[in-house]
């Protein structure tokens, strides 16, 4: 297809004349651009490319990096099916099965955030969500799926209800400023804006505790201190961003909070904002969390409209503009550097370290990057005090934690729970309804793909950042992933393993080839054709890519597989023999 | 003064600067780190992990390339955890990469392989080898690709986007399917790619090639030898890659002082001329002279007769001796060359002073830059590039690129201007009729009407006084005649200009804030300014402009004429010129003639001689009888070649030393067979006043002789025919040893010279001149505290249009130049096989409404008219060209530009109009 085909030029010359020639635009130029043609042709690529001003290898280079834009050619219809870990166990390969049966095209998508609702697939635009091998005719038929509710999402609230970050999920219109400013949305930016100076409000979260609930529990405060000085000596005003990139298999609580309760997230943006010095910031939020984007759109131009946003906040003189940056399919991007390079319209590569976002973040500005649920933590904190905010949970890690909670129990969803209110045992016994069969619990995934594997030694760990560490795995997002004794640990893990082919940057070469032949291996050993060899591969390829990745990708890549591998090893072992323990790889038993 | 820290390396204290690396500080303690994606002339990136090193209290190996230093740091480099990661990172390239070293190009040059042989790594069972892409996977005539073998290290993507400047390489895909691409998936030309040959340079393994040598040699099969580039006078250093007598290939010499590891098409990959199969290898000469009979230029006696040198020295030293004895020494013209070596053109311009006795004697500077050298002249006292390349790309704020192509006619130049631009943010301003490469990377592109730049400097200035920008101080200081000069810039208001030359004011406006506002700010400029019948005017309007911004004698402004050949700079220092013996000693001068007398042993003309555009006619008149023409093509390059055909059919008697048959050989008489750089040792200087060696790398071929030792035996044989007795006199003999002498002689006699010799180059001296002695270390900034003539002088300079503008008859301006594929007449370029590839035929380039309006579609084939000839072409309809206006270049026999351009010369420098002349176009 050339340009002077007259529909393709007009609709991209449509495109690109509403948006102003810079690089940030970008990626919203290709993203219409996909959404309007249904692929990126390369004349359009190119196109895009005289836009901007742009080298086209630039524009290709980035087109070609993420999972939801087509380049090149129309892409044949298909069924995109989430296999990666929480869906994998769930039943995805039986509905692989079964749709493939019935003639379909299947395609593996990486996670699509509605872990608990598993096996999802995503299908001319619609989500289907708690598929059945027994029952795919919604499906099948190409119908409408019915609609969701993030309260369907969550599993229980063990917290007291003014506590409950979640408390306005399913009570109020998600789309409603009035309903949230009923239920106290704003409440204590005004506290912060009329009677606190930035400084006070830093201060306020370091003695909150708060701890970083993206995944690696830094602290919040100190995050919050550095930026703020980095914007003082004279870095340029700051950078606040609030990650919104969940893409972790097992992991949907911030959608959760976007779904129920938008005006949460922004007002904790602004706070964070004001206590930093920043006049600029955005949500990036993935892309495959689109009618998530709309709702949060909507709510920017509520609040902007309120003056909750924008100009003169509140009547103050503080003003911060809030985007709303979407992203295109990348699970790297939810890694800081990787977020920020895609933000500036690049392709989303991890940046070297130092110097840190917090010195030298988006645009080159002093940054401040948080989870979407560390945000969500900030109202109260302002509005209740830290002391108050401490009364719950660990001297080390206070506050209430969501935890994303899927695979082999009675009841899948979000629990929120004060961090360490609860061992791995407790969860699954209670909020969880227990083990959804005979089988006993073999094993969990926690914190993520990027998480370990841990067996019943696990079971009485207290689910808290510090007590995890202590126990040796991390606590990452706090998502659980429980696997029973009917589980397959290799099978398992080789869907994590496809995971990570499918989402290392390439950047480094341990990760680009070392997920790849983690991969590979692993493939062989569930097919029948492994080798003791390929578990001696298996460690030195993991070590290696633990050991020199360049970033927490890489270093983390082979983390489920070295963790089951080592705590499970007779199960790798009957694989190298050819043999499935668990009856799950079609092999010989 | 970076904070010192101290820090252990395997056990070694050591101290380094906060802000290195692991990397540069282990390199400088004489620690080794070994590197696959690191290169010193490239961002570093952490990608490869084979410089992991194990810091202490980091959880994780850290690439050492990127890794800050910090006090107390703790660092192994060869501990059991680092080599093994080293050599799985290794294994793993190596599963993904074929395993072909016993035929692949890089074998012994591929850090790959080399890295493999250190840590003793084989490639494992498993990976995908040499089957994921096609080889030799684009059609690119200079670069082998082939990413089977490519570890994804990014230096070419690197070097395509931080050395070149052309960002045609990039990385698409992610994870495992990552690959290198060419724009958007696409072919490397089609991408835009300049096939500088930069990407292959850095790359470290066999992924990017050179095509042209696949299969002819590796790198421990040739001989390396470091000579200077051939073609622009930007003086690139490389490498010629010799094997069995044949150059194979050029590569990069990492210590060239001007390029680094840069290096153009033509530098790269235009080499192969050299054994092309039209060199002339034996002297040849008309049978008519062996006979003994009249001239005769067509039928029996005109046939070529291939003879011994004795037999063709004997014809052509009896006829010019007969010319000599019958019209006197000014009826003989010499041509000299600027591709020529500097001891060369010395022993040409001696060869016409003393031997014959006349000061007719000039070479193609006459063409490009007579009009710099006459202007600064005037202004400052001397006529050169006053400052460094280097110097302005990495000190300028702003530059001012007025008539100059420099991506495609002084190309690492340009890529040197065009990093500056990206890499540190400098202001650039073009002024060009066309809308040339550069002007992507131009704040403003002043697109003036061809011939009208007095105009334009004028408004600039104008402006400049406006808004009281100027330099009060320097002017007051170091300069004279300010206030004649103003009364004339007064006048040029911007409206005025505007009405000239076609810039609107607010353009003018935002040019002249820039290039006021950001100093020091560089003036560059080439032919564009020079090749106008006001191209004098032109260049002492700029000169008025760094004086009223006070930019001369800092580094990082003054002016900065490109020198077009290799040699140009060098065949004016040598006294290839009418009016100068060597280092611009005035041939009128009575000082300097006394010397050269003392010197040479014979009386000197007092008279200065005639240009090259002088000598052509007098040719045509009977004035000239006689031409020695040593290198240069008047066909080819001289405007109005009719004109030029007509006045060399006329000459008695044309000697040629050549190194190919070329246009002008069909008027030549005797042909005398020289080499081409490869084959011989001495010097050129670059367009910065810099002297380089050039070395010998291949014996000269077949019975070619070096040009210097042809000149020396045609002046032995013409002294021996008693044509003038020079007495005992220190330089009166022509009995050189080696070029090193004549240097030598060059230097006792040119001030400029004084302290430059081979002994000195050879020792790695880098030397710009002047250099007044032995001890004294060159010049790279000139004018600094004084001008050469004492104070700058300010000159009124009036706008003065083109000699002949469009009509109704011609309606079109046409304005000439050249590509970047391709040389001068393209007496190279024509016989290098992959530039033919690229650019194979003429092509005009025309507006895209002149060309609706001309019904050009389809073949596309135009004819172009002048009041002097006629051309046809093909046309290439671009923007680059405004409509009104059509450009054509001289590099084809076909298609030639100066069979429609003017003889219209500047009164001063008796430079042509080259740049503006009327022609009418229609559809072939």
């Amino acid at each position: 297809m050339s340009l002077s085909e007259p529909s393709l030029e007009r609709v991209v010359q449509g495109v690109l004349s509403a948006l102003p020639p810079e690089r940030e635009m970008l990626p919203v130029a290709l993203e219409r651009l996909n959404g309007a043609l249904g692929y990126l042709p390369r004349p359009a690529i190119e196109a895009v490319a005289r836009h901007f001003r742009r080298p086209a290898q630039e524009v290709y280079g980035l087109a070609t990096f993420y999972a939801l834009w087509q380049v090149g050619e129309k892409a044949p219809p298909a069924v995109d099916l989430c296999d990666d870990g929480p869906c994998h166990a769930q039943g995805a390969p039986q509905v692989r099965r079964v749709l493939e049966e019935a003639g379909l095209e299947v395609r593996r998508t990486s996670c699509l955030g509605h872990c608990a609702a598993g096996p999802v697939a995503r299908h001319a635009g619609r989500l289907y969500r708690n598929l059945s091998p027994q029952d795919l005719r919604p499906l099948l038929e190409g119908r409408e799926p019915a609609p969701w509710k993030p309260e369907e999402d969550i599993l229980d609230l063990a917290v007291p209800k003014e506590r409950a970050l979640l408390r306005n999920v399913g009570r109020i219109a998600p789309d409603s400023l009035a309903e949230a400013v009923a239920a106290g949305a704003y409440q204590a930016l005004r506290k912060a804006l009329t009677g606190m100076q930035p400084a006070e409000v830093v201060e306020e979260v370091v003695r909150s505790g708060l701890q970083g609930r993206g995944g690696a529990g830094f602290p919040t405060g100190l995050k919050m201190r550095f930026t703020a000085a980095a914007t003082r000596s004279g870095n340029g005003p700051a950078w606040v961003i609030g990650n919104a990139d969940e893409s972790e298999p097992g992991t949907f609580k911030d959608r959760l909070l976007i779904e129920g309760d938008p005006h949460r997230l922004l007002e904790g943006i602004v706070l964070a904002a004001y206590a930093v010095g920043a006049r600029e910031g955005c949500i990036y939020i993935r892309g495959e969390y689109a009618s998530q984007a709309a709702l949060l759109e909507r709510a920017i131009q509520e609040a902007q409209a309120a003056g909750y946003l924008g100009a003169n906040i509140l009547g103050t003189d503080f003003t911060f503009t809030l985007h709303l940056h979407r992203g295109a399919g990348a699970y790297i991007c939810g890694e800081e550097t990787a977020l920020l390079e895609s933000l500036e319209g690049k392709r989303g590569e991890p940046r070297l370290r130092p110097p840190y976002p917090t010195t030298y973040g988006a645009f080159g500005r002093p940054t401040l990057l948080n989870n979407v649920e560390t945000l969500c933590n900030l109202p109260d904190i302002v509005a209740y005090g830290a002391e108050w905010y401490r009364q719950v949970g660990t001297e080390k890690s206070p506050g209430t934690k969501l935890y994303p909670i899927s695979g082999h129990v009675r009841r899948r969803g979000c629990l929120e729970a004060p961090l360490g209110r609860f061992t791995l045992r407790q969860v699954i016994e209670g909020p969880a309804g227990g083990m959804r069969g005979p089988a006993p619990f073999k094993a969990c995934h926690l914190g993520g793909a990027a998480g370990a594997i841990v067996g019943p030694e696990f079971l009485d760990v207290p689910l808290d950042f510090a007590s995890c560490a202590e126990a040796g795995a991390m606590l990452g997002a706090g998502d659980l992933v429980i696997l029973d004794a009917q589980t397959c640990l290799v099978d398992y893990v080789r869907a994590v393993a496809a995971f990570f082919r499918a989402e290392s940057c390439g950047k480094c070469t341990p990760c680009r080839v070392g997920t790849e032949r983690q991969l590979q291996l692993l493939n062989e050993l569930t097919s029948g054709r492994g080798t003791p060899g390929h578990l001696q591969e298996l460690l030195e390829w993991g070590e290696h890519m633990t050991d020199s990745s360049f970033c927490g990708l890489g270093q983390t890549a082979s983390t489920a597989v070295l963790t089951a591998l080592r705590r499970f090893p007779s199960e790798f072992e009957a694989h190298a023999r050819g043999v499935c323990p668990a009856g799950v790889c079609p092999m010989r038993r | 003064m970076a904070r010192t820290i101290s820090l252990t390396i395997d056990g070694k204290s050591i101290q380094a600067e906060e802000g290195q690396t692991i990397l540069e500080a282990a390199r400088a303690a004489g620690i080794s780190i070994p590197t696959l994606c690191y290169h010193r002339d490239l961002t570093p990136t952490g990608n490869c992990r084979i410089c992991v090193v194990e810091v202490e209290k980091q959880r994780f190996l850290q690439a050492a390339c990127v890794f800050p230093v910090a006090e107390g740091m703790v660092v192994h480099t060869r501990s059991e955890r680092v080599i093994r990661s080293r050599r799985r990172t290794l294994q793993m390239m190596l599963a993904n990469h074929p395993q072909d070293c016993l035929l692949c190009d890089s074998s012994g040059s591929c850090e790959l392989q080399d890295l493999a042989y250190e840590y003793q790594v084989s490639p494992p069972a498993w990976g995908e080898k040499g089957t994921r892409f096609p080889v030799d996977g684009d059609p690119n005539p200079f670069v082998r690709v082939d990413f089977n073998k490519c570890i994804l290290c990014r230096r070419c993507v690197l070097a395509c986007a931080e050395v070149q400047g052309r960002y045609v390489w990039g990385v698409a895909y992610r994870g495992f399917e990552e690959q290198i691409v060419a724009g958007a998936g696409t072919t490397m030309l089609e991408a835009r790619c300049e096939s500088c040959g930069n990407c292959v340079a850095y790359c470290p393994t066999g992924a990017l090639s050179d095509k042209m040598r696949h299969g002819l040699g590796r790198v421990h099969q040739v001989r390396r030898v470091t000579t200077t580039c051939p073609y622009c006078g930007v003086g690139c250093n490389f490498d010629l890659n010799v094997r069995d007598g044949r150059v194979i290939g050029v590569t990069s010499n990492p210590q060239a002082p001007v390029n680094g590891m840069a290096l153009c098409v033509k530098g790269r990959y235009g080499y192969d001329f050299v054994h092309h199969p039209d060199r002339l290898l034996r002297p040849r000469v008309r049978r008519y002279l062996l006979e003994g009979r009249p001239k005769t230029r067509e039928g029996a006696g005109s046939e070529w007769v291939e003879v011994d040198w004795d037999t063709a020295l004997d014809v052509a030293v009896r006829r010019l001796s007969e010319i000599y004895r019958a019209y006197g020494p000014d009826s003989l013209g010499f041509l000299s060359s600027a591709k020529c070596l500097n001891e060369e053109n010395y022993l040409l311009n001696k060869l016409a002073r003393q031997v014959v006795g006349t000061n007719n004697i000039d070479h193609c500077a006459r063409l490009c830059h007579a009009s710099t050298v006459a202007g600064l002249a005037t202004s400052f006292g001397s006529g050169a590039m006053s400052n460094s390349m280097d110097d302005v790309a990495n000190q300028a704020a702003a530059f001012l690129v007025i008539g100059s192509n420099t991506t495609e006619q002084h190309p690492v130049f340009g890529t040197m201007i065009r990093r500056a631009v990206s890499r540190r943010g400098a202001r650039l301003v073009v002024a060009d009729p066309r809308r040339i490469d550069l002007v992507d990377f131009a704040a403003v592109h002043l697109q003036h009407r061809p011939g009208t730049d007095v105009a334009l400097l004028n408004g600039l200035m104008n402006i400049i006084l406006e808004k009281g920008w100027e330099d009060r101080q320097f002017i007051e200081a170091r300069t004279e005649g300010f206030e004649e000069f103003r009364a004339v810039v007064e006048q040029y208001t911007p409206a005025k200009v505007a009405a000239i030359t076609g810039v609107p004011v607010e353009q003018l406006y935002q040019a002249a804030e820039i290039l006021a506002l950001h100093r020091p700010m560089a003036v560059i400029w080439a032919m564009g300014i020079t090749q106008h019948t006001v191209g004098v005017r032109n260049v002492m309007s700029l000169a008025n402009l760094q004086m009223l911004l006070g930019n001369m004698g800092i580094p990082g402004g003054g002016v900065n004429p490109l020198r077009g050949q290799n040699n140009v700079q060098g065949a004016c220092d040598m006294g290839a010129l009418p009016d100068f013996y060597p280092g611009y000693q005035k041939v009128t001068g009575e000082e300097a003639r006394r010397k050269f007398e003392a010197a040479w042993g014979v009386p000197l003309p007092g008279k200065v001689g005639l240009t090259v555009t002088e000598m052509i006619p007098a040719a045509g008149e009977g004035r000239i009888r006689a031409l020695y023409i040593l290198g240069e093509d008047p066909v080819m390059s001289e405007p109005d070649s009719n004109h030029t055909r007509h006045c060399l059919e006329r000459c008695d008697f044309i000697v040629l030393q050549e190194i190919f048959p070329s246009e002008t050989s069909p008027y030549a008489d005797v042909l005398l067979p020289g080499v081409s750089f490869a084959e011989k040792t001495g010097t050129f200087t670059n367009t910065e006043r810099r002297i380089q060696m050039v070395r010998q790398a291949i014996p000269p071929l077949g019975e070619a002789r070096e040009d210097w030792r042809i000149i020396a035996e045609v002046a032995r044989r013409l002294l021996a025919q008693g044509l003038r007795r020079p007495e005992a006199a220190p330089y009166a003999g022509w009995d050189y040893r080696d070029t090193a002498q004549i240097l030598a002689e060059v230097a006792a006699l040119t001030p400029i010279y004084a302290g430059v010799s081979h002994e000195r180059l050879e020792r790695g001296e880098r030397l710009q001149w002047p250099v007044r002695d032995a001890s004294h270390p060159g010049t790279p900034i000139l004018h600094v505290g004084q001008f050469t003539r004492g104070r700058g002088l300010f000159a009124p300079i009036e706008h003065i249009p083109p000699a002949e503008l469009p009509d109704a008859d011609y309606p079109f301006i046409l304005t000439t130049g050249r590509v970047l594929y391709h040389w001068h007449g393209g007496e190279l370029t024509r016989r290098a096989q992959g530039l033919l590839a690229v650019y194979g035929r003429p092509l005009v380039e025309v507006n895209p409404d002149d060309a609706e309006r001309l019904g050009l579609d389809g073949g596309r084939r135009v004819r172009l008219t002048s009041r002097r000839g006629q051309i046809e072409a093909e046309a290439w309809v671009t923007e680059r060209v405004p409509p009104g206006t059509i450009f054509a270049h001289f590099h084809f026999p076909e298609g030639n530009a100066n069979f429609l351009t003017i003889a219209a010369l500047d009164p001063v420098a008796k430079i042509p109009e080259y740049k503006v002349c009327a022609v009418r176009v229609e559809p072939a």
